[in-house]
């Protein structure tokens, strides 16, 4: 009876989704039907932009752009961009240097806490720094700390370009962000001192979290302000991404924190609903958001299908508040919800796909890029990793591969791929290009982006194949009854000390990146006039 | 600054990206509906009409199996340092005057379900073994073994260092454990022991 009501419910709703998008495409819901031809810019204005502005550079960047979009500029566009920008400039800079100091603070709790798994006395006199606390920091530093503000200062500052206005009520995304901070500041001093929810990414207890409620929703008004005042008739996807996390991010939130409603299993069952999605509604957009807009942008090629942009945005959209449960295959809570987060795990393939295919057409013939731009190369190099991370999650969701790896350390690898690799990735990339605009400013130092992207790609790859390897070994050992448990833990300390080898260059690739912010900052360094970029051809030398 | 000034990376930077009318390529079309045929495979093969309390897809066949198995697949080894080696020491030698040597004893060796007793329910008051009085007190294991664990540890310990006395089945200490279910204290060392060697 179950399977018959579980398995309708699924093909109706599939139809329904089917029949939504096929609308969207068609604009039959648009009350004039201009649908998607409306998306074309008046103007195409601007000269290559990451590679180079000095005359040689420039050169060299329009030979790897093929169609070499040479147009003048429109003076009003150019206007209307740097008013958005300069309405921007002073939020977008409050929120990225917070997101810096979090990401610095997290990493180092990262690394302390790795470096805990293999040498376990270490510092242990000291109880804040114990592993169960300094593990909790780390993560809510990250998840609330480095990643909404660098993700919410990107948003706020796409907005206005992509809605052709200034941004309204600024003052309120400051005030927000004020909050958030402080009740960040008061949670992470609650773990440390010891009181926790005793709930992974709810541990902040709830009285602290009314803050982060309170000024997440302010900064809402502010979007929700200037989305009113847009003057486009058309919304990019971007926008889509950015709204819709920000609606619904403070829902999860609320919903997961109010405190005596969820008990025993249901609890259990509420925190990976709150989790996956916080991961999946949160994060994912935010990141994908600053993909869609950079990417095109940077490349100077248009998003090609508009059909997969709607594709990928609503099937996510569908399929991820469905697939929380996949964090408790194994655990006993009803058989079909546990079934249907194993299939919607699955039908998660679809967003990503749509996704990669639209980039891949984005970037096709003009690979050559990556080598001069570094905005590029951190966005490429996340992209990738979304399509890597997800497709790994659909088949780590089968029950048969979930019982391997539930449990063990295969998952944090997992959970650093797409996190770190694909999201943080992505804003690090989105941060390099909008520093420059937001301080008037080129970066002083661009071999630096060069050594902070090797650093983060060599940290999370040596990080990710140790415990993807280590992981997938302690869970064949915990299967196996003839060998002792003990066995299955000492066989992952040699991957653990590969983890922190890995972390240990992604921290350094931070502090780094934190140097070269602050020399920005403090205008140290050589005022340069052209745009960071990795290589000038050889024949473009001076 | 003058909002109309427009700076230097503002200026050199392509139009805001838009989107073309592409329509979906046919390989993502075969993708989604591939996925939903999969869905719905997964949905009829994944339902089991079993409890949820039982765990995901677990039968009541499963967890029987588990608690059925044979004292071949429970390793006495493990268990004994898990359990008895911090008081009766890896070598089984104890430690003089505080916990008794399990290696040679006479308890051991005797019958198979004396030691059965003794590990179900511990010991408390002056034991003799091999001759030296002991006086301490041995937890009782009743609650955290099963008989197949407690045969196990009693097997190992009667086959090694140097003894070499015959295994003891989980049969034995099934028995020892109804014989005596009634028990809630420790055995009162030899005044109750002595007379069942
Ligand atoms: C907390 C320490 C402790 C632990 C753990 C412990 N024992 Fe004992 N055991 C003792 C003491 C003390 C005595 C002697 C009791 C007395 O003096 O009354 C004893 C007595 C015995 C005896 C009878 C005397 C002899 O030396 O032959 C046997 C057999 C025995 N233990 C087996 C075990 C086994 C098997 C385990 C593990 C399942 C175990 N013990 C765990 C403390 C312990
Ligand atoms: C921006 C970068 C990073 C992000 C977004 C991130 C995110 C996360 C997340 C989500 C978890 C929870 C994983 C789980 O239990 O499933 C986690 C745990 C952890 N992270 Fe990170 N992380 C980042 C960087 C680092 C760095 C640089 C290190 C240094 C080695 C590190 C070390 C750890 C450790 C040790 C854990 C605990 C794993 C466990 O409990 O077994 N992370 N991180």
């Amino acid at each position: 009876m179950a399977t018959i009501i579980l398995l309708s419910a699924f093909i109706i709703s599939i139809v329904a989704l089917v029949f939504f998008i096929v609308a969207m495409i068609r604009g039959w819901f648009d009350p004039d039907s201009k649908g998607a031809e409306v998306i074309f810019a008046a103007n195409e204005i601007g000269n290559p932009e990451d590679p180079a502005a000095s005359p040689e550079a420039r050169k060299a960047l329009e030979r790897t752009s093929p169609e070499g979009d040479d147009h003048a500029p429109d003076p009003r566009e150019l206007e209307s961009r740097a008013a958005a920008d300069r309405s921007t400039d002073t939020i977008t800079f409050v929120f990225l240097s917070c997101a810096i100091v979090w990401l610095l603070a997290a990493s180092f709790a990262g690394l302390t806490a790795s470096i805990k798994m293999h040498e376990p006395d270490w510092l242990g006199a000291y109880e804040w720094l114990t592993f169960g606390r300094i593990r909790t920091l780390h993560l809510n530093a990250l998840a609330y700390g480095f990643l909404p503000m660098a993700g919410l200062g990107l948003a706020i500052w796409m907005l206005p370009r992509l809605l052709k206005t200034t941004l309204v009520g600024g003052q309120f995304a400051l005030l927000g962000a004020i909050l958030w901070n402080a009740g960040l500041i008061a949670g992470l001093g609650a773990i440390a001192a010891g009181f926790s929810d005793g709930m992974e990414w709810l541990e902040m207890p709830w009285q602290v979290d009314i803050l982060l409620v309170v000024g997440g929703a302010i900064v809402a008004v502010t979007l929700v302000l200037t989305l009113r005042r847009r003057n486009v008739d058309h919304l990019y996807v971007s926008v889509w991404y950015m709204g819709a996390a920000l609606f619904w991010f403070p829902i999860l939130f609320l919903v997961g924190n109010i405190p005596g409603v969820h008990f025993g299993v249901q609890q259990a069952a509420m925190n990976w609903w709150y989790g996956h999605n916080a991961l999946g509604l949160f994060f994912t957009p935010l990141a994908l958001a600053t993909i869609y807009y950079f990417l095109p942008k940077v490349m100077g090629t248009p998003v090609k299908s508009y059909a997969l942009s709607l594709l990928g945005f609503w099937t996510l959209a569908f399929f991820y508040g469905q697939v929380g449960a996949h964090h408790l295959i194994g655990s006993p809570v009803p058989g079909w919800l546990i079934t249907l987060s194993i299939v919607q795990s699955m039908m998660m393939v679809i967003p990503v796909f749509a996704f990669s295919v639209n980039q891949y057409y984005t970037m096709q013939g003009k690979l050559r890029m990556l080598l001069h731009s570094p905005t590029l190369r951190f966005l490429a190099f996340a992209g990738l990793m979304y399509a890597a991370s997800s497709v790994q999650g659909s088949f780590e969701a089968l029950r048969a591969i979930n019982t391997v790896t539930h449990f063990t350390h295969y998952t944090v690898g997992h959970a650093h791929l797409g996190l770190y690799g694909f999201v943080a990735m992505a804003l690090f990339g989105g941060m390099y290009f909008v520093m420059p605009r937001v301080m008037q400013r080129e970066w002083p130092y661009p071999k630096l982006i060069l050594v902070h992207f090797w650093l983060s790609v060599a940290g999370i790859g040596i990080y990710f194949i140790a415990l993807t390897f280590g992981g997938w070994f302690q869970g064949m050992a915990m299967l196996d009854a003839t060998r002792p448990f003990m066995e299955s833990v000492t066989l992952t300390l040699p991957y653990l000390k590969g983890r922190s080898i890995g972390g240990a260059l992604m921290t350094l690739a931070h502090v780094v990146f934190a140097a070269h912010f602050v020399a920005m900052v403090l205008r140290l360094g050589p005022a340069r006039d052209a745009p960071a970029l990795f290589y000038v051809p050889k024949g473009d030398r001076a | 600054m003058d909002p109309k000034q427009v700076s230097a990376q503002e200026k050199r930077e392509h139009a805001d990206p838009h989107e073309q009318a592409m329509s979906i390529p046919i390989p993502i079309l075969i993708l989604v509906a591939l996925m939903v045929i999969f869905g719905i495979f997964y949905i009829l093969a994944g339902d089991s009409s079993t409890p949820p309390e039982y765990g995901d897809q677990r039968t009541m066949k499963d967890l029987m199996a588990k608690a059925a198995s044979t004292s071949d697949s429970v390793d006495g080894a493990a268990i004994y340092t898990a359990r008895c080696v911090a008081c009766h020491q890896a070598t089984g030698a104890g430690l003089p005057g505080v916990f008794p040597p399990l290696a040679g004893s006479d308890w051991v060796a005797g019958k198979p379900e004396v030691i059965a007793k003794i590990v179900l329910h511990g010991v408390q008051g002056t034991l003799t073994v091999n001759g030296t009085a002991f006086n301490g007190a041995m937890p009782p294991f009743k609650e955290q073994m099963n008989d197949v664990e407690i045969a196990a540890v009693a097997t190992y310990v009667r086959k090694s260092w140097g003894n070499a006395a015959p295994p003891v089945g989980a049969a034995v200490v099934a028995a020892a454990r109804t014989e005596t279910a009634s028990r809630t204290e420790p055995w009162k060392g030899d005044a109750e022991l002595a007379a069942m060697k």
